[in-house]
């Protein structure tokens, strides 16, 4: 590749010089005019190869390598030689139109992204060849000219099959006029609908490339409306149209000189990793790339999917974002308009601290699922708790309380006949069963109170408190309901607090508080006790702590010994 | 005393309830083992015991209570569950009274009914 950049740079010298004399000799061009139609020739060729060499991967570099030639070539379609004049004329437009909107609508990844710049880029190539060729075929010499028609020299089309003059104006006028002006307003509006939809990096980056597109097609617009107008071309047209051609080279070197810069972005990045906590990847990232929506997403082999940082599954979003994967560790989405081997170079760099972060973001995503079947264990456990309850009302609290009642009225109508032992057989079964009943209710209420779930927490905590032997002041409770699995642990927290209150601290006197706090659910039980509780004195307190972090809270006891004791939960609850 | 009927979705409990109101002087009328059958009893006859139980499996025993809040019949709660264990709106019904199945008898009826008579 290396030797033909080489062959292409030195044979674009004397293709340039042979076009420089054609022009001069041949289309009688002034000198400078001629040096400067061949040296933006040359300019795209000489920017071409550099943007090749420096990215053999990128298009961009050919494309403009090709326009160049095409340039160069163009130039021989004012020879006088038939032969060279008719080969020439046919491939003549596609430098100046075809090619030049599309290295301009590739810039700068080198491909044509949108299905309506294939169709246009394609239709203009086409376009660019038929009409020339097509005129070939109908020249009528020596009527028929396109070029210098002033001068007594007429050119010859060496492929005349059906001369005719009328057909060939026609011709050359919708292709001049009609193709030729509707492709550059098709151009430039598909370079403001570009600009329009750019990012705003991007719009700095294709800015002054597409600001020469625009010079250049507004000339050919431009050019067209005086080909209507039957007024002709004149040197300040040329000079636009020069212009606006040597930007287009001019503004890609510029843009090279950019990519340089960022490059060196690069290798600051390579040195901030060095010192960066393996969190801080995205952030170095977006800085070395100038880019601050760039995100990053670590690949999970055994879930099959991304996750970010924090080890929370994320979607790729393609959606208008350009997506770099680096194999097995993590994708880059980042803004469209960024050099791919920018990227790519940037992603290398970072590739082994993408690997520490991937396996940090490994790990808190295990994390984040041990803690989620964590809650979901205990939120089952609840609701077992709750059918548990509902099982001993509806089943065995039910026949026990309906074999009192008939004891009871066996006792009724036996009346005065029964025999006394029978009585007291019958008095003392009643009495059992009642025991029984009362120690079904308790096992129940510990198990879960059905007034928990039927009036939540305010009423559950008023039916402990009624039910302790110690005096508990309710100062403040939810007036609406909360989450069940809130409820429940909130409640659970009141329970353990207020019966290890009651049995190991000699308290005279228990309150509770119960309400939201910032987003939370604080309840906190406090006592007159002798303090000196411990979280893990196996007075069930621990049990407390895993229900309440199972739901992302936190569970403290404040004991010292003879102050009292205050055990404060705190519970996640957004509503 | 007057009639009475029974609401409970448990038939052996109706069964036994039944017997103990006719022993208490009662004529029972009508028995449901649901909330809207009770209401549409308790509406048909305008009994003056509606004996109800508090966990119904349509409706609570509660909101069948405030249905015949306007109506002449009294209501008296049963339940397999303390009144402790029912919470607030036990406590602020408007009915007659609350005893546990447990403790349900000829003198607890009296005592619930004779009560606020």
């Amino acid at each position: 590749m290396k030797a033909l950049r080489a062959a292409l740079a030195v044979a674009a010298v004397p293709f340039g010089i042979v076009g420089y004399r054609i022009l001069v000799h041949d289309l009688h061009s002034s000198p400078q005019n001629a040096v400067a139609s061949v040296a933006v020739a040359w300019t795209f060729v000489a920017a071409g190869l550099v943007a090749w060499a420096r990215r053999p991967q990128n298009r961009v570099g050919v494309l403009m390598t090709f326009v160049g030639y095409a340039l160069l070539e163009r130039k021989l379609q004012y020879s006088h030689d038939s032969r060279l004049f008719t080969a020439a004329f046919v491939f003549g437009e596609i430098g100046l139109g075809a090619a030049l909107a599309h290295v301009v609508l590739a810039y700068p990844s080198g491909r044509l992204t949108t299905r309506v710049e294939r169709w246009f880029v394609g239709t203009a190539y086409t376009a660019a060849v038929a009409f020339p060729a097509a005129m070939l075929l109908v020249w009528d010499y020596p009527r028929s000219c396109v070029y210098d028609c002033g001068h007594a020299f007429r050119q010859h089309s060496s492929i005349p099959i059906a001369p005719n003059e009328t057909v060939f104006h026609a011709l050359d006028q919708v292709f001049k006029i009609g193709v030729y002006g509707v492709f550059a307003v098709v151009f430039i509006a598909l370079i403001a609908w570009r600009l329009w939809h750019a990012t705003p990096r991007g719009r700095r980056l294709l800015a002054p490339l597409l600001l020469a597109g625009v010079v250049a097609g507004s000339r050919a617009v431009w050019g067209s409306i005086h080909e209507i107008s039957g007024a002709g071309t004149s040197d300040p047209f040329y000079w636009w149209q020069v212009t606006g051609q040597i930007a287009i080279p001019l503004a890609l070197l510029a843009g090279l000189l950019s990519a340089r810069l960022a490059r060196g972005g690069v290798a600051d990045l390579i040195v901030e990793l060095g010192r960066t906590p393996s969190g801080g990847v995205r952030d170095a990232l977006a800085r070395a790339l100038h880019d601050p929506t760039l995100q990053v997403a670590y690949w999970l082999p055994m879930r099959q999917s991304y996750v970010d940082e924090d080890g929370r599954a994320v979607e790729l979003s393609e959606d208008g974002r350009a997506v770099m994967r680096l194999e097995d560790i993590a994708a880059i989405v980042h803004d469209p308009e960024l050099d791919p081997d920018l990227v790519e170079a940037a992603g290398a760099a970072a590739r082994l601290a993408l690997h520490n972060a991937r396996l940090q973001a490994d790990v808190r995503a295990q994390l984040g699922k041990v803690q989620e079947s964590r809650r979901r264990i205990v939120t089952a456990g609840d609701e077992q708790r709750r059918r548990i309850e509902r099982d001993l009302h509806d089943g065995a609290q039910q026949r026990l309380v309906a074999l009192a009642l008939e004891l009871r009225l066996a006792q009724r109508e036996l009346g005065a006949v029964a025999d006394p032992q029978i009585e007291r057989i019958l008095a003392s079964a009643v009495d059992e069963l009642q025991v029984a009943v009362e120690e079904l209710r308790e096992l129940a209420r510990g198990v879960h109170p059905a007034v928990l779930t039927e009036e939540g927490l305010a009423g559950a905590l008023e039916s402990l408190a009624g039910r302790t032997p110690v005096p508990v002041e309710i100062v403040s409770a939810p007036d609406d309901r909360l989450p069940p699995e809130i409820e429940a642990a909130a409640y659970f927290v009141a329970c353990e607090a207020i019966t290890n209150a009651v049995k190991h601290s000699q308290a005279t006197a228990i309150r509770v508080h119960a309400n939201r706090r910032n987003g939370r659910f604080v309840i906190e039980v406090e006592d007159d006790g002798i303090g000196g509780a411990k979280e893990n004195g196996g007075s069930g307190l621990r049990g407390l702590v895993d229900r309440v972090e199972a739901h992302g809270g936190t569970l403290r006891v404040e004991s010292e010994p003879g102050q009292g004791t205050r055990v404060v939960g705190e519970l996640p609850c957004a509503r | 005393m007057g009639r009475a009927i029974v609401v409970d979705d448990h038939p052996a409990f109706r069964a036994s309830a039944r017997r103990l109101l006719e022993l208490s002087g009662y004529e029972v009328v009508g028995e449901a083992s649901d909330g809207a059958s009770g209401l549409a009893l308790a509406r048909e006859h305008e009994p003056e015991l509606v004996l109800l139980d508090i966990t119904l499996p349509d409706m609570s025993g509660f909101d069948v209570a405030d249905e015949l809040a306007e109506s002449p019949s009294s209501v008296v709660f049963v339940s397999s569950r303390d009144q402790n264990d029912l919470g607030r709106r036990a406590r602020r019904s408007g009915a007659l009274g609350f005893i546990p199945k447990d403790r349900l008898s000829e003198e607890s009826l009296l005592a619930v009914v004779g009560s606020t008579r």
